[in-house]
């Protein structure tokens, strides 16, 4: 699990454009949007949702999901661990 | 009031109405919020004298009222002439497999789009949030058929959900390229020898799903007629994500710098579009 939730912070990184950080940056538990974490916004939703379809296989289709899934990169590389196809 | 409104359409002549609201504009003009931004588009950016600035903000104006008075009159079931000049760029990606995006501008009478662009892909066109359900209602008629869907943007992001599954679906999603609404995130293009701000958002769901761009303009060019203007952005370069952005916000704003050149009056973003 460990290494699944690097790779999701480097492709976070990566696919967010967070110019500088290392996934050390990134607390595991921290929430991605709102004021606290990572403050994403909804084109960043864009880019996560294209980030686990293109990478993991996963198609999220509905914001319910996305809020479950989204809430940080623990809860996103549990959801990744259980559901990718690829 | 709508329905009351539409039903006086069914009856009035078109020019009768033209002509009523040529009189209400110079009212309108003293007291609008508008005005200032309007003006100063024409002295500073088409570089117009006062005089000549003044006369275009009437017309601008006017050809603002025709537009909305138009499309009750459509809704009302009266008939446009509509020529689309490129109608192949529209058929070949309507033929493709994969989605694609439409962009359209506060330029013109996009609405009256439905009579003329008929796809057999489903439309799912990005709105505000709030807008009546008459409005809602009537638009889905004008955009011309049963598969056009509404996707009003929320405060829970559905409407990102949507517009994903349109693309991923291979349908379209159409969305405004030149007004900042849901995400504040903009890209600086040059704009009439000066940055402007562009939303960011439709270039990025071009980018991130690798979709198509189609520029849709519908110009007003006489009484009961319209040209369907339309143009294929080409290929994003670069290799990050902040570069593909950058290079179809740029395009795009390249595209509608010439439109609006060629149609000055037809421009209207009453706000000053530079801030």
């Amino acid at each position: 699990m460990e290494q699944l939730i690097n790779e999701i912070k480097l492709k976070l990184i990566d696919a967010l454009n967070l110019d500088g950080m290392t996934p050390a940056d990134i607390d595991d538990h921290a929430p991605l949007f709102g004021d606290e974490g990572l403050g994403l916004d909804s084109i960043d939703v864009l880019e996560l949702i294209v980030l686990l379809e293109r990478n993991y296989g996963i198609r999220l289709a509905n914001p319910q999901e996305g809020k479950k899934v989204f809430q940080s990169v623990a809860v996103m590389a549990d959801y990744v661990a259980a559901n990718r196809t690829k | 009031m709508q329905r009351t409104l539409i039903r006086l359409f069914r009856i009035l002549p078109l020019g009768a109405l033209y002509g009523c609201m040529a009189l209400v504009i110079p009212f309108y003009m003293l007291f609008a919020k508008g005005f200032k931004a309007s003006y100063g588009f024409y002295r500073k950016r088409m570089g117009y004298g006062p005089v000549k600035s003044f006369f275009h903000v009437y017309r601008n104006e006017f050809a603002f009222g025709q537009v909305v008075l138009d499309r009750f009159a459509a809704y009302a079931g009266k008939k446009f002439d509509m020529e689309v000049p490129r109608m192949d760029l529209f058929r070949e990606l309507c033929d493709g497999e994969g989605g694609f995006i439409q962009l359209s501008s506060h330029v013109g009478s996009y609405e009256m789009v439905g009579y003329s662009l008929v796809s057999p892909k489903p439309i799912n066109a990005l709105v505000f949030a709030g807008e009546t359900a008459t409005v809602m209602q009537n638009r889905a008629l004008l955009f011309g058929a049963t598969n056009v869907r509404m996707v009003p943007v929320s405060e829970d992001l559905s409407h990102i959900f949507a517009l994903n599954n349109a693309l991923a679906d291979g349908e379209i999603a159409s969305l405004p390229g030149d007004r900042v609404f849901g995400s504040k995130k903009t890209v600086q293009c040059r704009f009439f020898g000066e940055p402007a701000p562009f939303p960011a958002g439709p270039f990025t769901l071009a980018a991130q799903r690798g979709a198509p761009i189609l520029v849709v303009f519908v110009m007003k060019e006489g009484r009961r007629r319209y040209k369907v203007l339309l143009e294929r952005l080409p290929e994003p370069e670069g290799t990050i994500r902040q570069e593909q952005v950058q290079f179809l916000a740029d395009a795009y704003a390249s595209v509608l710098e010439a439109v609006v050149r060629r149609y000055p009056d037809q421009w209207y973003n009453f706000y000053d579009f530079w801030e």
